[in-house]
């Protein structure tokens, strides 16, 4: 039998959707009863977050389900794939993957000796306790915490200050006060609670600035040692955990804004104005310096705001 | 191999290493890299600069550097004479009223410190000689300041919570509170049998004559006021620290490194230390003892990383969740594995490496995560006065080599006990530990 | 040796004080000015890591390593010596093994070009350099430690 060794960050049997995504694979292909096994550890308990990447290109790893632009350190084509206003809505998400722009991001993911095996494209927004953010003058004089470089960027040119921590002490950051505002994932929102200290939510809807890509990847080693019997179960899970998850991220972004309407928080959306407007910005601030570090850094940006 | 052979084959490898004298840090950094090699191959070995990397490079982590050199500018400044001074002056009329005000004291320099032993040092190099000139037995003397030292990582702040905050991502500020109550619980417990142990062998203070002990009082009023005004600066700004951490406005490094910048400043402001001699002792003092600390926790981290690889954790921690038992015979199992943990491995260690896997157990039988927190850290105090791993034995040693380590053990010993009942009262009395936090924070 | 492990030992604790530094910054800017923190998170990390590990040969040379000593102790004068060879040996081992583990990220961080990822960006070699010169030099003072000890 063939053990692949499955490591994510997330938490393990709570119902969090890409933990559900690994795990379903590892019963699907349990199911095809092909001499292969999927062994899962949840929760950073086996690689921390930020080393699987490194794990996974060596082959210490076999696989894994990760934020991509965790690894953007070593490829810095991966910002992409956190970048504010590439993505806009799960519809062209979806027309995304299969877009010119994926290719270029799966050439260097191959390159590095890596292989994607379900797509995954998560949505977040904003929340404030200061004042709505939809237009970008309203993040103006707003302490906020944004979920990578790119956004960070994007907000200190609109006029947000920025404090940078994990999205694990946004609570208690909005709590005392350091924190106006924050901007992370639809899951990451209603884990931690935050509708108890925000006053207003930006939910995703059609115009959504945030996405972060977090697809299941699998050690180019570990997949080539595969039979092809094992290969062609392997994949066929895949694309099942890749639907599953297309469907589930919508429900996440539906919870989101049930969970913060019941507990009295107001939920709005950005216009399509809003949106133009955020990405003239970014076109002036992250998207220039992603241009510039990045040797084909405008043609990717092109390339995907060039899908419809 | 199968995961319970591999980790007993681990346990017995690293036992062996450990007795013939290989430093911990090194012994289970070591088993971890032979380990990883056996299973994984020799490839391992070319990645272990970057699992050692990711293990020490943690801006949580920093935190534990930051309030030992907090402790030590206060320790290496003049301020423990102060504070001893002082408290010597109000408890000295009891029946073992010295051993009693060191009690005190270290219970206030676990205040300003977040390590064991480096309250052990700061407070047993004034108490201990003084206690033997004044006729204590070696091993109450020895005794007190082992245990009363061992509040240091109780009594806020405390690096091993620091540790647990990590591991197991629950709120560092929260557990520090947790710890408070049950801090001066045990100094009770610690002072009343220290009175007790005293009335029963006639009191061992050899009260300097009445007389004498009035003029004294007289005398130094004065003087003691002054080292007491002091020692008031270092305490505000250690209370004003840990209320911005309690209140959550910073985060426990931001708090460790303000707090040790103004230990420091003050330090050369207060006892006019600007000379670099007293400096370099502050600086060498916490350089040793975070570096010892800090190469424990990154080895502890590799070796947890090799269990979990070799699927032993996992192994381990489902059949202790299969144990169809009742909540207290777990929790009592728990202890007793923690307390044998613990003669054997310094506090950090056993935290990194069993907390993330107990802590599920514990909340699924649902029990607090910050009793627990309390709990384990009594249970770890215990290891600190027991051999043959126990860092304030060690300090006790240097600081007065020629007490034989059986005076020194059977001295600690009745605080262990002290120790045990107060583990005892905090399963009857879960409040004590929860109470001060929900009235804090929220 | 033993004059290198001490001079490491000073930079370790100059990495200290920038590191407390660094921090006090971020808080200044953070809470009192309301202004972005940039910088100060990561140097801090890499800071205080770099501390510990190029402290780590001046705390052998100091004996702060914390070991149990009560067999060895307990034993005469040959066994004694033989079992802290074995120990010694045992341990220079375990610092080889990290001291080739670290010079290899260091020449993979820098031949690769990483860097950390975040807003601040920088390469990461320099981060990863003073935990492969610490273990050279704590390697270096095992072998010196064996050598006073075989005498
Ligand atoms: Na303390
Ligand atoms: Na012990």
């Amino acid at each position: 039998e063939t053990v692949l060794r499955a490591s994510h960050q997330f938490p393990g049997g709570k119902g969090d959707v890409r933990d559900e995504m690994v795990q379903m694979m590892a019963e699907e292909v349990a199911k095809a009863d092909v001499d292969l096994k999927i062994q899962v550890y949840p929760g950073e308990s086996l690689f921390k977050a930020k080393e699987q990447w490194g794990a996974l290109v060596r082959g210490r790893l076999d696989m894994t389900a990760l934020p991509l632009d965790y690894a953007s350190g070593r490829h810095p084509e991966f910002s992409a794939t956190l970048m504010p206003g590439l993505v806009r809505s799960h519809e062209r998400a979806q027309r995304l993957n299969d877009s010119k722009f994926m290719d270029m991001i799966k050439k260097v993911i191959n390159d590095a000796g890596v292989k994607v095996l379900a797509d995954a494209w998560l949505a977040g927004g904003f929340a404030s306790d200061m004042r709505c953010i939809t237009a970008p003058e309203t993040v103006q004089g707003q302490a906020m915490r944004a979920a990578g470089p790119a956004f960070d960027e994007m907000l200190a040119e609109a006029g947000a200050s920025i404090a940078s921590m994990p999205s694990s002490e946004i609570y208690t950051a909005m709590q005392t006060g350091v924190l106006d505002g924050a901007n992370t994932s639809s899951g990451s929102f209603v884990s931690y609670r935050i509708y108890e200290q925000a006053t207003c939510l930006t939910a995703p809807g059609e115009n959504a600035l945030w996405f972060m890509y977090e697809p299941v990847l699998i050690s180019q080693r570990s997949w080539d040692r595969l039979s092809p019997e094992q290969q062609e179960a392997l994949e066929a899970a895949g694309q099942k955990a890749e639907e599953y998850f297309a469907g589930e991220a919508e429900n996440l972004d539906k919870k989101l804004v049930d969970v913060y309407k019941e507990n009295g928080v107001e939920v709005v959306q950005m216009s399509p104005e809003n949106y133009q407007a955020w990405l003239d910005i970014a076109k002036k601030s992250s998207y220039k310096t992603f241009a510039e570090n990045v040797p084909n850094g405008q043609a990717l940006i092109d390339a995907a705001l060039e899908v419809e | 191999m199968d995961p319970v052979t591999s980790g007993i084959l681990v346990l017995i490898a690293l036992v062996f290493l450990m007795a013939i004298g290989v430093p911990i840090a090194f012994a289970l950094g070591g088993i971890s890299v032979v380990a990883l090699v056996l299973n994984q191959g020799m490839a391992e070995l070319t990645y272990f600069g970057e699992t050692f990397f990711g293990s020490i490079a943690s801006f949580g982590f920093v935190a534990i550097p930051m309030f030992i050199l907090m402790g030590a500018a206060v320790a290496s400044s003049p301020t423990g004479r102060d504070l001893y001074r002082s408290l010597d002056l109000w408890m000295g009329r009891l029946p073992g009223g010295l051993a009693i005000s060191n009690i005190a004291a270290c219970s206030v320099f676990a205040a300003l410190s977040g390590s064991s032993p480096a309250t052990c040092a700061a407070i047993g190099k004034l108490g201990i000689p003084e206690m033997r000139k004044r006729g204590y037995p070696d091993g109450v003397a020895a005794g007190c300041i082992a245990a009363g030292g061992t509040l240091g990582i109780l009594i806020p702040p405390s690096v091993t919570m620091i540790v647990y905050g990590i591991s197991t991502e629950t709120s560092i500020g929260r557990l520090f509170i947790a710890g408070a109550l049950p801090g001066v619980m045990l100094a009770g417990l610690f002072m009343l049998w220290t009175l007790i142990a005293c009335k029963l062998a006639g009191g061992y203070d050899t009260p300097s004559p009445l007389m004498k002990v009035a003029t004294q009082v007289k005398e130094n009023v004065e003087g003691n006021l002054r080292a007491l005004m002091r020692v008031v600066p270092f305490l505000v700004v250690v209370i004003a620290i840990l209320f911005a951490l309690y209140g959550g406005v910073a985060t426990p490094s931001e708090a460790a490194g303000v707090g040790a910048f103004f230990c420091l400043a003050l330090a050369i402001i207060v006892y006019r230390m600007w000379q670099f001699k007293p400096l370099k002792t502050i600086m060498r003092d916490a350089l040793r003892e975070s570096v010892m600390i800090m190469l424990i926790i990154a080895a502890a981290e590799i070796f947890a990383f090799a269990l979990s690889s070799m699927y032993i954790t996992q192994t381990l921690a489902e059949s202790i969740a299969a144990l169809e038992v009742n909540r207290w015979v777990l929790m009592g199992a728990i202890n007793v594995f923690l307390l044998v943990a613990g003669f054997f491995l310094p506090p950090v260690a056993v935290i990194v490496m069993t907390a993330p896997i107990l802590l599920p157990i514990v909340v699924a039988a649902n029990f607090d995560p910050y009793w627990f927190a309390v709990i384990l850290t009594i249970n770890l105090e215990i290891g600190l006065i027991t051999p043959p791993v126990g860092l304030n034995l060690f300090i006790i040693k240097g600081i007065t080599p020629d007490i034989a380590l059986r005076d020194i053990l059977m001295g600690s010993l009745p605080y262990a006990l002290c120790m045990v009942l107060g583990i005892v009262i905090l399963c009857f009395f879960p409040q004590i530990a929860l109470w001060l936090p929900d009235v804090l924070m929220n | 040796m033993d004059a290198l492990s001490v001079v490491t030992g000073v930079v370790a604790g100059v990495l200290l004080c920038l590191g407390v530094l660094a921090v006090c910054h971020m808080v200044f800017m953070r809470y009192v000015l309301g202004e972005s923190t940039v910088w100060q998170t990561e140097f801090t990390t890499y800071a205080i890591a770099g501390a510990m590990l190029l402290g780590a040969p001046y705390v052998l040379l100091t004996g702060g390593h914390v070991a149990v000593t009560v067999l060895p102790d307990a034993l005469s004068e040959t066994p004694r010596k033989i079992m802290s060879l074995i120990a010694s040996l045992f341990g220079l081992a375990f610092c080889l093994a990290l001291t080739y583990g670290a010079w290899i990220y260091v020449h993979e961080a820098y031949t690769m070009d990483w860097s950390t990822g975040t807003v601040w960006n920088p390469p990461l070699w320099p981060a990863v350099v003073p935990m492969a010169v610490g273990s050279t030099l704590l390697s270096l003072q095992y072998v010196a430690e064996m050598i006073r000890g075989g005498r």
